[in-house]
């Protein structure tokens, strides 16, 4: 038998088809999630009550943000269980080594991640359609400025770029509880923990994370902290995951 | 903050996914088989297309949301409200008006009994004027009501009534304003924040202007505490 | 040029130790067996052959190159065993379409034919299949795969006696025609005897033998005799094993150098001389050295109690 010499780039490719084709369970759950997030949604995601003279006016709002935030966490759950033995182990059955194997679920993450990101801003409509459909009233219907072509665009950008880091978290938190499975203990431990002693040294580590991240009205320099963020997790994943080796 | 809210909806969301795995019998999280999955994604995206399409159909108002420039503007008016108001500029006020009433009266005295409001009270004003003789008018001023720069329709009067000498004004009947607002989500929100479209940040105008103006003939008397209306004088 | 090599290698898991200054080398397009006691350190040679295990020393090459990480090896190296793991979401079909993907030499004719001589189902999946349907299943795609090394770790595991008789003719004829490497772990060494080239045999992380198949058949003697009459000739000779029988006799292997005097003598002194199986020479081979001979022994002393 001749001996062949494959591409990176190839093999990478052959496992994006791979883990696509294998791993489409992963829209099960997107879809019940966002179903699920659809649901605590009817109830409007908050209220505002205001008086004036001679009017009483009470305002439900209506978004999509559970939704998104639930899909953030799918992001994140979903990395984080693409990290387990079973799923990595599903790569070593073909052709592959580390680098493809990472690459290639990075990839597939993204992929999902712009899937995931895409259906939660449409599933607003959907939510707010079903508002206006099924709840009973004499409630009038508002809705808040819809803004322009570029604010959507930014929108999207800004929602796939939220959840492709939260999935950047998740890979790597999965990678460094495969280092050990005594870690699924000791990591959130130490990580609430750090959190809740730092905070009472006056410096609260997710409040500033959030403020990094969510309270960036810069759309470039938005775009700029997630990316990073986003790099440095999955780097950081690479380097633990090359750490490991694969038993089966 | 977005992680305390979100923190029992995601202990739930973790309760019920784990129940998935366990329900599962290969415990990964493909408990639909095969390309069940993809199915349900594609199923699941038209769905979202059809109602997206027939939402933005629908006849529904649209705030366009100015923020606080709108704000701004409201301000501004009631401003002018008040100050047209105050130097009795009836002229000036006609837009606003909203109801009007007339009653003979050729009494000498008139007295002007305020029913209890409990919130709001109404701003009242009287006017003695000239151009009145045997008759009280009383007009009912308001600048719009505004949500995010949406103008409610709905009109508020409140009760006027005269019985003898006594010109009752009760707060009437308050409109309850039920509104369903659609917001967009927060990514679309993060980057037009100096603009006052934040999250929750949707405002019912502060600024509205609301006044019954009456009109007395020259010389009656009116008895009434004197906290309860503006003596205006357009002179 | 050399298939696999091999020089020093050791691996450990936590304390223990599982291979152990282990060399050898593998020429090209031949078909090996790899034979030792469970735990002898077989199925970890294999992995780190194939790439899936690190290592801990010494140098290994597997056509030129060190395996662990390697896109090269992978390309070319297919590791069969039978804790596959496969995608559930793909059907056994999906499964053989996704190999074609990935190696260049797969024969899908080859596979679909064996996949239908088996009587697979298209649409049944890999995790409800049976251990044997499993095991057979794995060695289609190790066949099909037509990879340049091609590593089957017992391979027959649950497979019922017409299936392995199957496999090891499908395996003969495959190879026949595209000839590559193959290793082959087992326990069956008596059925593959036709079918291995050279043979492995590896005791306690160690190299113990390594030789083709045809000499490993004529490597031992068994002689049987007086205990006296054989304790007296195992003095000049290489002893392998040795066991206490009955009244006073005594089956004792040897390695294979007789010359007609050694016979003669034999036949004088009353030794009978018995050809050793080659599967039994293994299990002589590689019994535990400080251990205490059979498992009979284990009930022996059970009963002097």
């Amino acid at each position: 038998m001749s001996l062949i010499e494959v591409q990176t780039s190839e093999i990478v490719k052959r496992q994006i088809g791979y883990k696509w084709r294998a791993y489409t369970g992963v829209f099960t759950s997107l879809v019940v999630i966002q179903l699920l997030g659809l649901l605590f949604s009817l109830n409007g995601t908050g209220q505002m009550g205001s008086g004036r003279t001679g009017y009483d006016v009470k305002i439900t709002y209506f978004t999509a943000d559970i939704i998104v935030g639930f899909t953030i966490f799918w992001g994140f759950l979903t990395a984080f269980l693409l990290t387990t033995k079973a799923y990595r182990e599903d790569d070593f059955a073909f052709v592959t080594n580390r680098k493809t194997s990472t690459l290639s679920t990075i990839a597939f993450l993204f992929m999902i991640c712009v899937i995931g990101a895409l259906t939660a801003l449409l599933s607003s409509f959907a939510l707010k359609l079903l508002a206006y459909v099924i709840l009973p009233g004499e409630e009038m219907l508002l809705i808040q400025g819809m803004g322009d072509v570029g604010t959507w665009l930014q929108g999207i950008f800004a929602t796939i770029l939220i959840v492709f880091m939260f999935s950047s978290l998740g890979y790597l938190a999965g990678m460094i509880i495969q280092l050990n499975k005594m870690l699924v203990i000791v990591l959130p431990v130490v990580v609430v923990g750090l959190m809740i002693l730092l905070s009472r040294g006056g410096f609260q580590v997710e409040e500033y994370f959030f403020q990094f991240i969510f309270e960036e009205n810069q759309a470039w320099l938005f775009t700029l902290k997630t990316i990073a963020v986003t790099t440095i997790f999955y780097a950081l994943a690479v380097l633990v995951s090359n750490r490991l080796e694969v038993k089966r | 903050m977005i992680v305390e809210a979100f923190l029992p909806i995601f202990l739930l969301l973790a309760v019920i996914i784990g129940l998935i795995l366990l329900i599962n019998k290969s415990s990964r999280f493909s408990f639909g088989r095969g390309r069940a999955g993809l199915w349900m994604l594609i199923g699941y995206s038209c769905l979202l297309v059809v109602s997206a399409v027939v939402f933005l159909a629908l006849p529904i108002g649209n705030t366009d949301l100015q923020g606080k420039e709108s704000e701004r503007k409201e301000e501004q008016t009631s401003q002018a409200f008040y100050d047209a108001v105050l130097q009795g500029k009836i002229n000036e006020m006609e837009k606003w008006l909203i109801h009007e009433w007339s009653f003979p009266f050729n009494e000498e005295q008139l007295i002007l009994q305020v029913g209890a409001n409990d919130v709001n009270s109404i701003n009242i004003f009287v006017e003695h004027t000239d151009g009145l003789t045997d008759t009280i008018e009383a007009s009912y001023y308001q600048t719009p009501l505004m949500i995010d720069g949406f103008e409610v329709e709905e009109k508020y009067t409140p009760a006027v009534h005269m019985d003898m000498t006594t010109l009752t004004i009760y707060p009437g009947e308050t409109k309850d304003l039920k509104y369903k607002m659609f917001g967009s989500e927060f990514p679309f929100r993060m980057f037009n924040r100096e603009e006052g479209t934040m999250w929750m940040d949707s405002i019912v105008s502060h600024w509205n202007g609301s006044a019954l103006y009456i009109r007395v003939p020259e010389g009656l008397e009116v008895f009434a505490d004197q906290s309860n209306y503006t003596e205006v004088d357009p002179s | 040029m050399k298939a696999i090599k091999c020089k020093d290698v050791n691996k450990q898991f936590y304390r223990k130790r599982a291979l152990n200054d282990l060399s050898f080398s593998v020429d090209e397009n031949k078909i090996v067996g790899v034979i030792g006691r469970n735990g002898a350190g077989k199925t970890t040679l294999l992995k780190i052959l194939a790439g899936l295990l690190k290592e801990k020393s010494g140098v290994i090459e597997v056509f030129g190159r060190r395996p662990f990480n390697n896109l090269f090896v992978s390309a070319n190296t297919i590791y069969i065993d039978d804790a596959m793991n496969f995608p559930t979401a793909l059907t056994l079909k999906e499964i053989l379409e996704e190999a074609r993907r990935f190696y260049h030499h797969w024969d899908h004719e080859l596979a679909l034919r064996l996949f239908h001589f088996f009587e697979f189902e298209p649409k049944q999946r890999h995790n409800e299949l049976s251990k044997g349907k499993e095991s057979t299943f794995n060695m289609i795609v190790g066949l099909a795969s037509r990879s340049p090394l091609t590593i089957f770790d017992e391979p027959t595991t649950g497979m019922d006696a017409a299936v392995r008789k199957d496999f090891y003719r499908a395996l003969l004829k495959d190879y026949l025609a595209h000839p590559r490497t193959i290793l082959l772990s087992t326990h069956h060494l008596e059925e593959m005897e036709d079918l291995l080239e050279e043979v492995l045999v590896i005791h306690e992380g160690a190299l113990s033998l390594h030789i083709s198949m045809d000499e490993l058949k004529e490597y031992g003697v068994g002689l049987t005799g007086k205990k006296d009459a054989v304790d007296s000739f195992l003095k000049e000779k290489e002893m392998l094993w040795k066991k206490e029988q009955t009244f006073d006799t005594c089956y004792a292997v040897i390695k294979n150098d007789l010359t007609g005097d050694d016979y003669q003598r034999l036949k004088e002194s009353g030794v009978q001389v018995s050809p050793v199986k080659a599967n039994d020479l293994c299990i002589y081979l590689t019994e535990s050295q400080n251990g205490k001979g059979s498992v009979d022994d284990v009930f022996d002393r059970s009963a002097d109690v």
